[in-house]
């Protein structure tokens, strides 16, 4: 972002009456709210999401509030949130995942398997509530702080440090316990 | 093994978005910005009445700005229902003999909108084959811009008519519909359904009046709908009167002040079948606002889009 041009704070700001400001934090997040939707829908299907979610960004924009950080981020990663849950909520659940309208496991199984650590993760995924996954996967893979991702889910950055805090260590216990064979949510 | 670890390891490697994706996502954003930019602004000048929301809805529906419900034009006592669908089955057959859509890149739109006792909006589009508009509207040119680099020319998706589900219909949806009267009549209302609009009737005619104010209709499809508007039932004939143009054309109009919408009077140019003018009159008799058709067709150019606010293209980093 160059010097002279607003932050995003600002553009957040000017939203209200100046709904075109979104323009501009299109340009500067679209990409990283793809990634969000990528991980949770898979490529195809966050294709398809991300003008759903900047159009719901300019519908709600008398809404926002911006993060003490400044970013326009944690605002645009919880409406893509709830963008994605409307989405799957369209969907099966994946067999052998935990039911989650957060994300598609189908769509990063294959990638697992690649890598050969689909049965650790769902370990480690399995021991969490839906809140403390949703907590620990925003700091984990979309680089958010405590805070930010307490943004997104409209809880204090307070809440948001304890409930990493305790997903990890229950996730990391269940990671260190003896490996099971099948790992079931159904 | 260490969770830090783990989720480091898995955690997804995302290709970045195509240029499509982004140019996609990115035009259907601007027409949303559009109908807010509409709204703000329509709330700044105090605007009255609630149900004008229904023309700005329309208007997205339209691609931007443009479809306002219409009614009449004031004046003339409506005659009889026969007579209103003569004078659009020759409206029809005169369309048959507009210039075609084949092989010109754009359908320009060049139009009026106003409310009662405000100046009119200016507004053209250049809708290209993928369904996409450049939009240039004298209100948002006018207006201080929020960010830099925007002279009033954008891109925003042309949503066609809202023919079924609100998806966008491009060129070759529009170009897929029937051109026979009654199967382009079967089609509409059953896309239509029974549940969308406050009636199936007053739905149709909104559809049908959306794609004559606003679609790269071919002349055949544009003959077709004027003859699928003349069925509509309780459409009724004004006579000849005179657009906020100064064009003399022969009204035609739909009373829907009893469901507490408008009475809509399309004008239209007898001798070759154009949609001059929408005008939408409140239950009380008085004009709300109206929507003037200066000119529509085939355009072999377009004005250049602006470069990107920042970005690549832009020579400014994001």
């Amino acid at each position: 972002m160059s010097t002279d041009e607003p932050p995003d704070d600002e553009l957040l700001a000017r939203l209200r009456l100046h709904p075109d400001a979104i323009g501009l934090l299109f340009e500067r997040h679209a990409r990283a709210v793809h990634r969000f939707l990528a991980r949770r829908t898979g490529p195809q299907a966050a294709d398809d999401l991300l003008a759903e979610v900047f159009v719901a960004a300019t519908t709600a924009r008398e809404r926002v509030h911006a993060h003490p950080s400044g970013s326009a981020l944690p605002w645009l990663y919880g409406i893509a949130r709830n963008v994605v849950r409307a989405h799957l909520r369209r969907r099966a659940p994946t067999p052998g995942w935990p039911p989650d309208d957060h994300m598609d496991w189908a769509a990063v199984d294959d990638r697992l398997d690649a890598l050969g650590r689909r049965d650790e993760l769902r370990r480690a995924l399995a021991a969490l509530t839906p809140d403390e996954r949703d907590v620990l996967l925003l700091v984990a893979w979309d680089g958010l702080t405590p805070a930010e991702a307490g943004s997104v889910l409209g809880i204090s950055g307070d809440a948001a440090r304890s409930r990493l805090a305790r997903a990890r260590r229950r996730a990391q216990a269940a990671l260190d316990s003896a490996p099971r064979k099948d790992i079931s949510w159904t | 093994m260490d969770l830090t670890t783990l989720l480091d390891e898995t955690a997804p490697t995302i290709s970045a978005p195509s240029d499509t994706t982004l140019r996609r996502a990115r035009a259907a954003l601007d027409t949303q910005v559009r109908v807010s930019q509409l709204h703000v602004a329509t709330a700044r000048r105090s605007r009255r009445r609630r149900t004008g929301l229904v023309a700005l809805v329309s208007v997205a529906a339209a691609g931007a700005l443009v479809v306002a419900p219409t009614v009449g034009l004031g004046g003339h006592a409506p005659q009889d229902s026969a007579q209103a669908a003569a004078v659009l089955v020759a409206a029809g057959a005169a369309a048959a003999g507009q210039p075609d859509t084949v092989d010109a890149p754009f359908w320009h739109v060049d139009l009026e909108f106003a409310y009662a006792g405000k100046e009119p909006l200016r507004t053209q589009l250049w809708i290209d084959h993928d369904g996409i508009a450049r939009v240039q509207n004298e209100e948002l040119q006018a207006e201080p811009r929020a960010v830099p680099g925007d002279d009033g020319v954008y891109t925003s998706s042309f949503a066609g008519s809202s023919l079924d589900d609100g998806r966008t219909t491009d060129w070759a949806g529009i170009a897929a519909l029937p051109t026979d009267p009654a199967a382009l009549e079967a089609l509409l209302r059953a896309r239509i359904g029974q549940d969308r609009g406050p009636t199936p009737d007053v739905e149709l005619w909104s559809v049908v009046t959306g794609l004559l104010s606003g679609a790269p209709a071919t002349p055949a499809l544009r003959a077709a709908l004027w003859e699928v508007a003349a069925a509509v039932p309780g459409v009724e004939l004004v006579g000849t009167t005179t657009d906020h143009a100064g064009r003399t054309g022969t009204a035609v109009e739909l009373d829907q002040t009893g469901i507490g919408w408008y009475r809509e009077r399309l004008i239209l140019d007898p001798a070759d079948g154009r949609l001059l003018e929408q005008v939408a009159f409140d239950a009380s008799g008085a004009v709300d606002h109206w929507s003037t058709y200066l000119e529509q067709g085939p355009a072999q150019s377009a004005p250049d889009i602006d470069p990107p606010l920042c970005g690549p293209g832009s020579g400014v980093s994001c």
